[in-house]
């Protein structure tokens, strides 16, 4: 069998995934395979046409990203960002990718250590409350006990 | 100093080992296609010294230029594990670290900038998470990260923004596989938000009926909840795989395959790669399962880390062809078990 994706190399893995909120299984050779399946990340999901019209039209506008050179039809082409600077300068652009990916989120992990003043708690706690809420609603009650641990424990110096 | 491999593995009756790395770039340098040969050096160097200042025990550092090394010998790497394909694809200015048990692996200017990766004996997502995180506290003291408040940790791929974390399990399930619920165990872990793949041969069926799940969220999660997240549902794989092994080694037809494959790995003159991981996934289960009690956990793992036609010709120091890799693959396992 051939690789589901390329079409070029003999498949030897079997992936299956979430993807846009359906479950995908595809038959991959090992070099898309080891890009997670998501080697075309703009191509593929429902909102790519929407990604490349915007490609389109900023094309016609030229804009580039000072601090490498990247367009964002560059971007979209490879499925890779230029630079940090990329994320910045193509928010709005990458945005509705990043949503279909790990959906509407912001990072709650680990910063870097010379970075340690830590985001509104404010943000953070209605996040994790969302979340909370959703996990009872799906009676997911060992990720929800967690989320309500974390909650408590940002909670507390105050 | 023993591999990794040969550790005494966690949960080693269906886990057979567990994999955690982290994702980062230097704010400093634009990515991996806009990055200049000289920043990659520069990389290089400072990831280096920031690595000097960590110690690892008994394990020790050692810093490879990939140019430097044969193409089997690179090729060796990624049979084993401890590199990624897309980091051989263009050796030039790719430095790899790599810890003398071969259980940490980073990766310097590959599609990130930097990957931690730390590879553990059966299932220990803890012990491996505990370890990159280490190495990235490490790392960050000197080297200034590409971070966003929102975003995290920025990543070539928007798949890996946020945490940068990817962890997975490799599973051993022979059982479920025979009773044929693998379609559907792969529907109900996708849908928690992980992924599962098994590598497969032409008509043959998964390789060693052995499965990775990983986590595929690394947005909106913190690194605990990941592992956590990940290890819940591990688990109850695991506690199923327990089920229907209970259920298929009532079967005699079972006990006698699996010890039909021990005789076969013991005795056989000439094996391929092929022949080699199902009867070694057969011995695997009767070992786990007390049927076999000649071989260890460890000495399997071992196998699965050796018998790869790369690996196998380093070994030899020299080309095998594919007659002499069969031999070689048969003495070097019979010598082991
Ligand atoms: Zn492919
Ligand atoms: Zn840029």
């Amino acid at each position: 069998m051939l690789c589901e994706r390329c079409s070029r190399n003999q498949a030897t893995t079997m992936l299956t995934q979430r993807v846009g909120g359906r479950t995908v299984t595809e038959h991959l050779c090992a070099e898309c395979a080891y890009k997670g399946g998501f080697s075309s990340l703009f191509n593929g999901f429902p909102f790519d046409q929407m990604v490349a019209n915007l490609a389109r039209t900023h094309r016609a506008s030229g804009k580039r990203c000072p601090s490498c050179g990247s367009s964002l039809e560059e971007i979209v082409e490879s499925g890779r960002i230029g630079c940090s600077e990329c994320y910045t300068v193509f928010r709005r652009e990458l945005m509705p990718t990043i949503e279909n990916i790990h959906g509407k989120a912001a990072h709650i992990g680990k910063r870097p250590l010379h970075r340690k003043e830590e985001p509104p708690k404010r943000l953070l706690l209605a996040q994790l409350r969302d979340d909370l809420q959703k996990a009872v609603q799906e009676e997911n009650y060992e990720k929800a006990a967690q989320l309500r641990d974390e909650i408590r424990g940002m909670a507390d110096p105050e | 100093m023993e591999k990794w491999y040969r550790q005494p593995p966690h949960q080693g009756d269906i886990g057979i080992s567990t994999r955690v790395r982290l994702a980062r770039n230097v704010k400093q340098f634009p990515f991996k296609e806009k990055i200049s040969s000289s920043g990659q050096i520069q990389l290089n160097q400072m990831v280096k010294s920031a690595l000097k200042r960590m110690d690892l025990g008994h394990n020790k550092f050692g810093f490879i230029e990939l140019q430097e090394l044969s193409e089997l010998e690179r090729i060796a790497l990624l049979e084993q594990n401890l590199v990624s394909r897309t980091f051989l694809t263009k050796p030039e200015n790719r430095m790899l670290v790599l810890s003398e048990d071969h259980s940490v692996s980073i990766m310097v200017n590959e599609e990130d900038h930097i990957r931690i990766q730390v590879l553990r004996s059966g299932m220990d997502l803890e012990g491996a998470y505990q370890l990159c995180n280490k190495i990235d506290d490490i790392l960050s003291e000197t080297l200034d990260f590409a971070f966003d408040d929102t975003l995290g940790y920025l990543t070539v791929s928007p798949t890996n923004l946020g945490t940068g974390l990817r962890a997975s399990v490799l599973l051993h399930l022979p059982a479920l596989e025979r009773i044929q619920i693998i379609p559907q165990l792969m529907k109900t872990v996708s849908r928690m938000g992980l992924v599962i793949r098994g590598s497969y041969g032409e008509e043959t069926g998964v390789i060693g009926s052995a499965y990775q799940i990983a986590n595929q969220v690394t947005l909106g999660l913190s690194e605990q909840m990941e592992i956590s997240n990940l290890q819940n549902i591990v688990r109850q794989v695991m506690e199923s795989e327990r089920g229907a092994r209970a259920d298929i080694l009532n079967n005699i037809e079972v006990i006698d395959e699996i010890c039909r494959s021990y005789g076969i790995l013991k005795y056989a003159r000439m094996i391929t790669s092929k022949e080699a991981y199902a009867h070694l996934s057969n011995v695997r289960l009767g070992v786990s399962e007390r049927i076999l009690e000649e071989v260890s956990l460890e000495t399997l793992n071992q196998l699965l880390n050796s018998v790869g036609e790369a690996t196998l010709s380093v070994r030899a120091n020299q080309h095998l062809n594919a007659r002499e890799r069969d031999l070689d693959r048969a003495r070097l396992i019979r010598d082991l078990i």
